[in-house]
């Protein structure tokens, strides 16, 4: 593995059990596979089996994360149980960050939810800068300032708590493919880092690849994920809710069934000498598990031989 | 009595393989064709907020989804009816996505989603909407340190809130019931407090809650038969040997060796036939909303929900 590490971004949503204290007894209610996928105990199994010993956490889901575990670090406690290392991140979004008149409101929430980070052990927070261009773009120069200096604040607020704040983008969001190195630019190095979403930058008509190797310094997260878009028109970024599609159109898809060049990109993380974790992000698969393990194939057998 | 089927069935919530298509429209309009070809021409459609704050605006299931995915709410009806869906039967509405430390916040956003189910239920025609009187016992003993004095001020809070509701509900030709589950405040017997200060209030029973707070459901029916316009039949074979209803998760209990609180119709230990029969005897002519509460399976379920309506010999 070498100097990266795997962690698997959290798409379960919520998981209904802490662990099934008679599972034969569960399965025979219904004899069917959703008995494998309803409680923590076998999910942080699968994460382990197929060589994820990180995970990244969704903090919608945290709430009734609490009602099982009571503490962060009682779930620390249980994956560390089951061999996996640690909880690497957590996502946020920073809601109305473009209107400075919002940031004080906004910084007391992403304290909390920095709070939360450090208390499950993560090393970064993923941060969405703004809302969804359709109800808030698009961004002027002094509103792309205004969502800079509310990241700079919250990136050196995660510092003192030892956590690393990555500017993270999606293809619908304000801070757009006419911005988002504006906004790079603007945010102070010291602070604000980039989480790669390779999807979400080809989406928004960059090259994964040369982006990487033009801010490579920057980049300390990842998510890694395959899409078969690129460069998709301003009708659709723009559009309203667009994440979701009304007839099930996949916009993400599994490593090696898109055409990104994650080959491509491992060369250039070779190059740089990219040293951490490196999270695979597997939203839009119906089947979390299997996702998880085609992409272990594709990982060892496609990317890790180029960085050896 | 109008059978009806309802869309709280659907997991929304939890992990399951092939989750992420409940997100999408065109699960909803084949699920609803679906109910349709089962013999359901009434459905009960929960009124649930937190979609429209994802994009997930395939769920119909508040007035924001619905006009984004169809324009108007009456270009769902007809879009219902195309599917041999002639009436909603009633709206539903579990607060629980609200659970706050906070109880000014909490009940003022309680009232205000009240209010906005209220005018879609009147704008769809719908004649019933139905509510929870709480959140979790689990997550409220977290809130108040002497738990017998905070369920008083809880009680009272709430109280105020369905007051407000039932003047609301009457300005928009709405009737307004309250609905007890095994996990809330107000759970079995409970519900009496409610009922009795608010006269106006109607109840809308729901079997396997009932159940589960070990009640006789029969009796139920006799006390309250004048103030039912919403039945819910549910199904469980769960027995609550550990005290989980007051526990955190209360649904997923952490404790005992059978931790599948709910059933599909038809699959669990409740006597729905003689529940059926004790509803005709008193004469009951409102709605039988059939719920498969978090069924694992959906088209199995209509199915199930099918077999056991037919078992009645009404429908």
């Amino acid at each position: 593995m070498g100097n990266l590490k795997y962690s698997h971004m959290m798409h379960w949503k919520k998981i209904k059990y802490k662990k099934i204290n008679n599972f034969p007894m569960y399965y025979y209610n219904e004899c069917n596979n959703n008995s494998y996928y309803a409680d923590w105990d076998k999910i942080i199994k699968y994460h382990v089996a197929c060589g994820f010993p990180g995970i990244e956490l969704m903090p919608f889901e945290h709430g009734h994360m609490m009602q099982l575990f009571k503490t962060p670090q009682n779930f620390v406690d249980f994956i560390k149980k089951r061999g996996m290392e640690q909880v690497t991140g957590m996502f946020y979004g920073a809601g109305n960050s473009f209107d400075k008149t919002a940031h004080a409101e906004l910084l007391e929430d992403a304290e909390k939810n920095i709070d939360i980070a450090a208390q499950y052990g993560c090393t970064y927070m993923n941060v969405c800068p703004a809302p969804n261009y359709c109800s808030a773009g698009p961004l002027d120069k002094e509103q792309i300032g205004n969502v800079a200096i509310f990241m700079d604040e919250m990136g050196k607020r995660a510092k003192e708590k030892g956590i690393t704040i990555c500017h993270h983008n999606e293809f619908f969001c304000a801070v757009n493919k006419e911005n988002q190195e504006l906004l790079i630019e603007k945010t102070n190095p010291a602070y604000v880092s980039y989480c790669l979403d390779t999807a979400q930058v080809a989406m928004m008509g960059k090259n994964p690849v040369s982006f990487y190797d033009t801010y490579h310094e920057r980049i300390k997260s990842f998510h890694l994920k395959d899409t078969r878009e690129y460069d998709l028109p301003d009708k659709i970024r723009h559009g309203l809710d667009p994440e979701i599609q009304d007839d099930g159109y996949r916009w993400f898809w599994d490593m090696g069934e898109g055409t990104i060049d994650f080959p491509g990109l491992y060369e250039k993380m070779k190059k740089h000498v990219f040293k951490g974790w490196v999270a695979i992000e597997t939203d839009g698969t119906p089947d979390l598990l299997a996702t998880m393990a085609l992409t272990r194939w594709y990982i060892d057998n496609q990317l890790s031989p180029i960085l050896h | 009595m109008e059978f009806s089927c309802s869309l709280h069935m659907v997991n929304l919530n939890f992990y399951e393989i092939n989750r992420n298509q409940r997100e999408c429209k065109y699960f909803w309009e084949e699920l609803l064709r679906n109910v349709g070809t089962a013999g359901f021409n009434t459905i009960e459609l929960p009124y649930d907020p937190y979609w429209q704050f994802g994009g997930r605006n395939g769920i119909p299931f508040n007035r924001y989804c619905i006009e984004n995915s169809y324009g108007f709410l009456k270009e769902f009806q007809s879009f219902l009816a195309d599917c041999g869906i002639e009436k909603i039967s009633n709206l539903y509405f579990d607060p629980r996505f609200l659970e706050s430390s906070d109880l000014n916040a909490y009940f003022g956003a309680y009232e205000h989603f009240i209010r906005l189910e209220i005018e879609e239920a009147a704008e769809l025609k719908t004649q019933d909407v139905v509510v929870s009187v709480s959140e979790e016992i689990g997550h409220l003993k977290t809130v108040g340190k002497n738990f017998e004095e905070f369920k008083k001020i809880y009680q009272d809070k709430t109280v105020v809130a369905l007051k407000n509701a039932i003047g609301y509900a009457k300005e928009n030709n709405v009737s307004l019931s309250i609905k007890n589950e095994f996990w809330g405040i107000g759970r079995g017997n409970e519900i009496e407090y409610y009922l009795t200060q608010l006269p106006e209030l109607k109840y809308a029973p729901d079997l396997a809650h009932l159940d589960i707070a070990q009640v006789d459901i029969d009796a139920f029916f006799e006390k309250y038969f004048d103030r039912m316009n919403v039945v819910i039949f549910s199904d469980t074979n769960y027995t609550d040997t550990e005290c989980c209803y007051s526990e955190p998760s209360p649904e997923y209990p952490a404790k005992g060796e059978n931790q599948l609180v709910y059933c599909d119709l038809g699959q669990g230990h409740v006597n729905l036939k003689k529940h059926f029969q004790k509803l005709e005897a008193l004469g009951y002519k409102g709605n039988l909303v059939c719920e498969c509460k978090q069924t694992q399976d959906y088209c199995r379920a209509l199915l199930r929900m099918k077999r056991v309506t037919d078992d009645f010999g009404k429908r």
